[in-house]
């Protein structure tokens, strides 16, 4: 190609990146602001201007396609998840979490909405490294936004555990661009390699780095202390944009190496799934920390949504972009939950004892957000485990493969186990007394927000029709 | 939405409706609020009636691709339907009478709206996952109902066991339905067919079984309903008699086509058990509403084992007649309970439940003692009356069906029988013990105690409902109820050939077992013997004190709470003792691991066995998902599952 | 002059990670884990670097300018925190950061 053709490719493609293009700049601006503007109402009014800008900038899904030379691939699941990104990211402004330095707080929340983004269409080894990279530095910095000691040690330590699995990853690129001759994941023959010993390895390094943002088995250990510690606005960000993102990398590149050919890749992962969920749930079990133990219930979450990915097809998209799109809701939901309680200071469950005294109303919403995260009726969480769960059945009766059934198994067991822990929080509220006073806990205006986000989770249940609009839009993806 | 789709939900949320509205317009205007929803429901319930003759109304509407959620009203739905309803109904008439002095009566009435909206959506829905949710709802809102006066302690605590104890039942029920709806394909009620038996599918049905024996109050889980009568008694009249406690007999006979015969033959096993065992608790109670549970146990026992048998057309016929005497009995004994908070409302120490304190009501309260006679010879079944109608099928129907089935089954038929013998025998006893004989406290007629409409016309018509006539027009023909025709276009449980004789056998033997019972009770409790009762203690016989207590089902769940705790403390234990230590061994091994680096040629063994135990130790953790907050313990962590996955798919 | 063989480069690489991924484990100083990062993080680069000998494109070297530059970033980020670490808990020393232990 010539300079002229590349030049006008770039600026062609450059229309295609509106959104991150709009989250960047808008950032930026949000850091000159915070030199000359005090109040941290203009950083909250500006990030929001910011999201619905780039909403706006989204393209139409009639106009996917691959640019930058192959480097970023916009597809269905690319649009679908810019939009709810942008929209899941405006909720946080309600969430009551006092900060210092609004500006740079929401500046690195901006960041690691742009990073999500690109990691939703990277298909380039360097884009990929660098999108996974942006989202983790950014994460690293919020983690310290409460200033308190401990805050930096959680900080420190997870950046270092990220920094060690980013540079493994790192590693294992360079063996996949050494053993295939290119950083295209789209243009990568991994059939055509003879022995394929050293790339394999090469692979799963890679691969460890999307575990590691998705927090699935054996890099998921830096989940329960940073969002025990991280400012709850934060982690509900964090628990939610950047995991999503990662598994429709995931998804990209387990499609990109055909993950139904390689058998043992296709068997690490239904293992590292099963081990997630198991861990997941298994540590929530002993939490007495509401938010560590909703970073568990995160955790075991991860491990749900990676079984989506495992069917192939139309169904197994859907039911991800489902699961997705719901967890994300009821997550935002529940750290809204725990940021109330969280700024009275009532993170143990044994602080909650006897709050229905005060806070009846509120302990029912509270009640209902546990119970979507179970996955019961009449909430949303069911509808997704319910469509999951059938998914998985309907494609177990075609392939018979031991390893779905034990994952459906293992599955459904940790449904019954999170009974015990999610709904320790409504038994603590409702059936225990408490040896001191009660006092109320919230606020009007944050009962109105509880209200609204909970019904949310009960209409999505009873009327679905949004989630099946979404499912009409991306089914032209195949596996 | 179509027309019928409105009118169904017109009839399932009037209810509701009427209750919120009561309780929104205050304590006040209850009397002139608390039928706002229940007089044009009940006309609609009947219009129901005549819009589902021809055809069965069927609604569905898709709920996920794929799944569609829907609602069926056929004639079994629709008579159910207007049972409830008229039950309901009368129930709210009498409410205004009992509970005329509380101050949060309207709290009541919407509580009540709440239940009855439930209870008919759980007969009006036909995907089995709206089943659950209106079978959850059902056991939520006589939950409330149970703890309406959740001030007292005792009373909360009793709803909220009786709650538990359902709720483990559900459980049973949720794995039904998930069976049921996700493997064996079979979502709708009105479209259940036989499958070929598997494991699984005896599983769904056990699953489905274990919910009906929790809502309907069946060995094992009978326990909770004597607890449920802490609630007030026109709620007991309602939920407790006539309506939630027989949906799970209602969910068998709908299920029954699903259900494999190992299902059928636990079912009857059961019912049989539970009958005798309740009605052997019920002989020896001292409380009114006591002895009132543990019949309603026992005759839903009977139900249980007419489903089982396979003589579901009778189970249902006895779901229908006892509906009627078990209101009227429960809303007299309510009339007894307030009669005596009337008369001794300043003494706090007095329990107006208790039969020791009764005797000799029939001069206080006449209406009241001619329905609870009516309505306690129907229990007893005795002859023209409707409670001898629908036990005769059941019993012959589980006669019939041991003659088919093996020696074995015997056992379960002379249950049912010795069952027909004893509740003559309690019912005489309650009756003679509160209505006849010298009063044992001091009684007055009081005024205003049996006002027309909220207790003279809903007892009465209850206890008219319970003559024969309004069943079947032959006082002597189980068959005969006018509603098979309509139900069950006649197709119902007959004996096969050559076995009439065990019909004319059946019908010889109830009629001898009731009479007899009745007159037993006669000689025990005659009023010139029934004086001495008053000093009556609790039976101190271990016979005695197994029945008196209910055959200490309380005792047994509380076992197994213990049970439970035990195995809680035993896992706290491994926790300290266990892994806390793997925990440190952890750290210990670590600090190995950086010495060996240095020290490697020197120690190799050493380095070894370490290394082992430290491997053990990482695997132990794995398992508990326990970590400790040292950032590099956690890095090699991650390093040994990855080294262990690329080890495990490269050899 | 004569090209170095590919192989050597990637048992350097190999090493680098090895001895970069052993001081991540064992030392406590967070300076020492820092340098142990950058140690694994040059490992993967030379391996780029040497791969793209067989690029016309130079894939590989683009690669390797850009993730030097982000291990900078991730390392100013790294410092930060550190400053603030030093600061409360007096000890830049891993085993010392214990308020979270659980």
């Amino acid at each position: 190609m010539v300079l002229k053709d590349q030049l006008s490719h770039i600026i062609e493609s450059l229309s295609q990146v509106g959104f991150e293009m709009v989250l960047i700049g808008g950032s930026l601006l949000l850091l000159l602001l915070g030199l000359i503007a005090k109040r941290s109402l203009v950083s909250q009014i500006v990030y929001v201007l910011v999201l619905v800008l780039a909403m706006t900038l989204v393209p139409l899904p009639t106009d996917l396609g691959v640019w930058f030379g192959g480097a970023l691939a916009v597809q269905e699941l690319t649009w679908l998840f810019r939009l709810v990104f942008s929209f899941l990211g405006v909720w946080v402004v309600f969430y009551p979490t006092a900060n210092r330095h609004p500006f740079e707080y929401y500046f690195l929340l901006l960041a690691v909405i742009a990073g999500s983004a690109f990691m939703l269409s990277a298909q380039h080894l360097l884009v990929i490294y660098l999108a996974i990279e942006l989202t983790s530095f950014a994460s690293y910095l919020l983690t310290n936004f409460n200033f308190e000691k401990r805050s930096f040690e959680a900080g420190i330590k997870y950046l270092i555990f990220g920094g060690t699995a980013s540079a493994l990853a790192l590693y294992g690129a360079s063996l996949i661009y050494g053993f295939t001759g290119t950083l295209l994941v789209s243009e990568m023959d991994f059939a055509l390699v003879q022995n394929p010993a050293l790339l394999n390895v090469g692979l799963l390094l890679f691969i460890g780095a999307m575990l590691f943002k998705v927090s699935l088995v054996p890099f998921h250990i830096w989940v329960p202390t940073t969002y025990q510690v991280a400012p709850t606005s934060a982690v509900a960000i964090l628990s939610v944009i950047p995991k999503i993102a990662g598994f429709v990398l995931l998804h990209r590149v387990l499609l990109a190496v055909d993950v139904h050919t390689q058998y043992w890749l296709y068997v690490v992962i239904v293992a590292v799934g099963m081990a997630t969920i198991v861990i997941g749930t298994l540590g929530a079990l002993r939490q007495t920390n509401i938010k560590r133990m909703i970073a568990y219930g995160a955790i075991a979450h991860s491990g749900f949504l990676l079984g989506a990915l495992l069917i192939p097809g139309e169904t197994g998209v859907v039911a991800f972009a489902w699961y997705a799109l719901a967890y994300g809701i009821i997550n935002l939901v529940a750290f809204y939950m725990v940021s109330v309680l969280e700024d009275r200071q009532l993170l143990d469950v044994k602080d909650l004892a006897g709050l229905s005294r005060t806070e009846g109303y509120f302990g029912g919403l509270i009640t209902i957000v546990m119970v979507a995260l179970i996955g019961l009726p009449p909430t949303v969480g069911f509808t997704i485990k319910f469509y999951l769960f059938t998914a998985l059945w309907g494609w177990y009766q075609t392939v018979v493969d031991p390893w779905i059934m034990g994952y459906l198994v293992v599955a459904l067991m940790s449904v019954v186990f999170s009974l015990f822990f999610y709904l320790k929080v409504p038994y603590f509220i409702f059936l225990k007394e408490s040896d001191g006073d009660v006092q109320s806990v919230t606020n009007p205006g944050q009962r109105v927000i509880a209200t609204i986000f909970t019904l949310v989770l009960l209409w999505l249940f009873i009327s679905p029709d949004i989630l099946n609009n979404i499912a009409d839009n991306i089914k032209s993806i195949a596996w | 939405m179509s027309n019928p789709a409105i009118h169904l939900t017109l009839v399932l949320l009037l209810p509701l409706a009427g209750g919120i509205l009561t309780y929104l317009s205050g304590q006040s205007m209850v009397r002139r609020t608390a039928l706002v929803g229940m007089v044009p429901g009940l006309i609609a319930a009947g219009m129901l009636l005549f819009m589902s003759n021809d055809s069965s109304i069927t609604i569905r509407f898709d709920w996920l691709p794929g799944h569609s959620l829907g609602w069926q009203v056929d004639h079994v739905s629709a008579v159910l339907i207007a049972l409830v309803y008229f039950i309901s109904f009368l129930v709210h008439l009498f409410s205004l009478h009992y509970l005329q002095h509380d101050p949060s009566i309207h709290r009541y009435f919407a509580k009540l709206g709440f239940f009855t909206t439930s209870m008919l959506g759980l007969l009006a829905a036909d995907h089995l996952l709206l089943v659950f949710v209106f079978w959850e709802l059902v056991g939520f809102s006589s939950y409330l109902l149970i703890g309406f006066w959740f001030s007292q302690e005792d009373k909360a605590k009793s709803a909220r066991e009786a709650f538990m104890v359902n709720r483990v039942a559900d459980a049973g029920l949720l794995i039904g339905v998930i069976l049921m709806v996700m493997v064996l394909d079979q979502p709708f009620l009105s479209e259940l067919s036989a499958v070929s038996s598997s494991p699984l599918v005896h599983l769904a049905g056990i699953g489905l079984l274990i919910g009906a024996l929790g809502k309907s109050a069946q060995f094992p889980f009978f326990g909770w309903l004597p607890k449920a009568m802490a609630g007030p008694t026109p709620v007991s009249a309602l939920i407790h008699a006539a309506t939630m406690v027989a949906a799970g007999v209602y969910l068998l006979f709908r299920v029954v086509p699903v259900l494999s015969p190992l299902v059928m033959g636990l079912a009857a096993i059961l019912g049989a058990v539970t009958a005798l065992m309740a009605a052997i608790a019920a002989l020896t109670q001292h409380d009114i509403k006591k002895v009132l549970a543990y019949s309603t146990i026992s005759q839903l026992g009977y139900m249980v084992l007419g489903v089982g048998v396979g003589a579901y057309q009778a189970s249902l016929f006895h779901l229908w007649t006892h509906a009627f005497f078990k209101a009227g009995l429960f809303m007299a004994a309510g009339a007894v309970i307030h009669y005596f908070h009337e008369l001794r409302h300043d003494d706090h120490e007095f329990d107006g439940q208790d039969m020791r304190n009764m005797g000799g009501l029939r001069k206080v309260l006449p209406v009241t003692h001619l329905v609870y006679l009516l309505c306690g010879l129907a229990l007893s079944g005795l002859p023209f009356f409707s409670g001898f109608l629908s036990k005769e099928g059941i019993l012959s129907g589980a006669w019939i069906w041991a003659s088919q089935t093996g020696l074995w089954a015997y056992v379960v038929t002379d249950m049912a029988f010795i069952t027909a013998f004893l509740t003559p025998l309690y019912v005489g006893r309650q009756i003679l013990l509160v209505f006849y004989g010298e009063p044992r406290t001091v009684v007055e007629r009081l005024q205003g105690m049996e006002p027309l409409w909220k207790v003279k016309l809903p007892l009465l018509l209850l206890a008219i409902a319970s003559v024969w006539v309004f069943s079947a027009i032959n006082p002597f023909n189980p068959t005969g109820w006018w509603l098979n025709a309509y139900l069950f276009s006649n197709d119902i449980f007959r004996a096969p050939e050559g076995f009439d004789y065990i019909e004319k056998l059946t019908f010889g033997l109830s009629v001898v077992l009731s009479a007899g019972g009745l007159l037993v009770s006669y000689w025990y409790f005659r009023p010139s013997r029934s004086q001495a009762y008053s000093n009556a203690g609790v039976p101190q016989t271990w016979y005695g004190r197994l029945s008196y207590r209910g055959w200490f089902m309380a005792e047994v769940y509380a076992a197994l709470a213990k049970v439970y705790d035990a195995l809680v403390m035993l896992s706290a234990w491994f926790d300290r003792k266990v892994i806390d230590k793997a925990v440190n061994a952890v750290g210990v091994a670590s600090v190995v691991l950086s010495k060996a680096a240095a020290i490697f040629d020197r120690e190799i063994i050493d380095g070894l066995v370490n290394l082992m135990a430290w491997l053990a130790n990482l695997v132990g953790r794995l398992f508990t998902g326990i970590q400790s907050g040292k950032v590099q313990h956690q890095l090699v962590w991650m390093m040994v599952v990855l080294l262990a996955i690329l080890l495990w798919f490269q050899f | 002059m004569t090209a170095i063989p590919l192989t050597y480069y990637l048992v350097v690489a190999a090493f680098l990670l090895c001895a970069g991924l052993l001081i991540v484990l064992t030392k406590k100083n967070a300076i020492m884990v820092l340098i142990g990062i950058e140690l694994m993080l040059n490992a993967a680069n030379l391996n780029l670097v040497a791969f793209s000998r067989n690029d016309p494109q130079l894939n590989g070297q683009v690669f390797a300018i850009f993730s030097v530059v982000l291990a900078a970033a991730e390392v100013a980020i790294a410092l930060a925190i550190l400053l603030n670490i030093y600061r409360k808990y007096n000890s830049s020393d891993l085993d010392d950061l214990n308020t979270l232990e659980h």
